[in-house]
């Protein structure tokens, strides 16, 4: 197997368990106790690669700036995941709507940029909602 | 965007420097909770190691591979979520949701192509 693949499919195994474990902890314990703690085995985890780096980490002012702007939007969203946890959203579920995030992504770029859309991205669209309109009712 | 510029493992890294405080800030407008010493901790502690090991392994992924299909395939995760939490958790579906999940499992695979 080629190393790219191994490393991805080991990726889907890894956040498809994380998403498992979210749901895990948050009915446990409170949404945002659970955030903390998750905050903290995320930091935790930085450890080793910042010794894998030799504590030299790469600095570009425009790399730096979307990394903490990735974390920051990325922080938030995962509070709101895990909000949706709390309150008795299935792991499934959640997972699933949660990953038809490109469905904004295409309309601001259709709306903001003015790219067009193409007919895959509309049923892919036209699908996301179907599906978002059906766990909502 | 931050891959274009650096590599992934530094991304990871600076990544941290968002995402902390937004969890702290968050903590400290809606004020500590007091449930944060707990025996159960220890899973979303350990969802957050595995969080940030998924984030490595992918951007290792992409460094290794192209990212046009690196991209989609993870993006398939919900795939293995779903395994886990029939197998795990013991989840079961209603008819309407089993629907709902089908067409976001669609949709996920049409953005991904």
């Amino acid at each position: 197997m080629q190393s790219w693949l191994a490393l991805s499919l080991t990726t889907m195994l890894l956040w498809g368990s994380w998403a498992v474990l979210s749901k895990l902890g948050t009915g446990r314990i409170s949404t945002l106790a659970a955030k903390v703690w998750e905050t903290i085995g995320f930091t935790l985890a930085t450890i080793p690669i910042l010794i894998y780096l030799g504590f030299r980490v790469v600095w570009d002012e425009q790399g730096f700036l979307y990394s903490v702007l990735g974390g920051l939007t990325g922080g938030l969203g995962n509070y709101f995941y895990y909000r949706a946890f709390s309150q008795g959203g299935k792991a499934t579920v959640v997972t699933a709507l949660v990953s038809t995030y490109p469905v904004l992504t295409v309309l601001l770029a259709w709306g903001m940029l003015n790219e067009s859309i193409t007919p895959t991205q509309t049923l892919g669209c036209t699908c996301a909602i179907g599906a978002a309109t059906l766990m909502a009712e | 965007m931050a891959a274009n510029t650096l590599p992934g493992t530094s991304v990871a890294v600076w990544w941290v420097v968002g995402y902390v405080p937004i969890t702290f800030g968050i903590a400290w407008l809606l004020g500590f909770p007091r449930d944060l010493c707990s025996r159960s901790a220890a899973i979303p502690c350990i969802a957050g190691v595995v969080a940030q090991l998924a984030a490595l392994f992918f951007y290792w992924a992409l460094a290794r591979g192209k990212a046009s299909v690196v991209v989609p395939l993870t993006a398939l995760y919900p795939v293995v979520t779903l395994g886990l939490a029939l197998l795990i958790l013991g989840e079961r579906l209603s008819l309407r949701q089993s629907i709902a999940v089908g067409l976001a499992f669609i949709a996920i695979f049409l953005f991904s192509l």
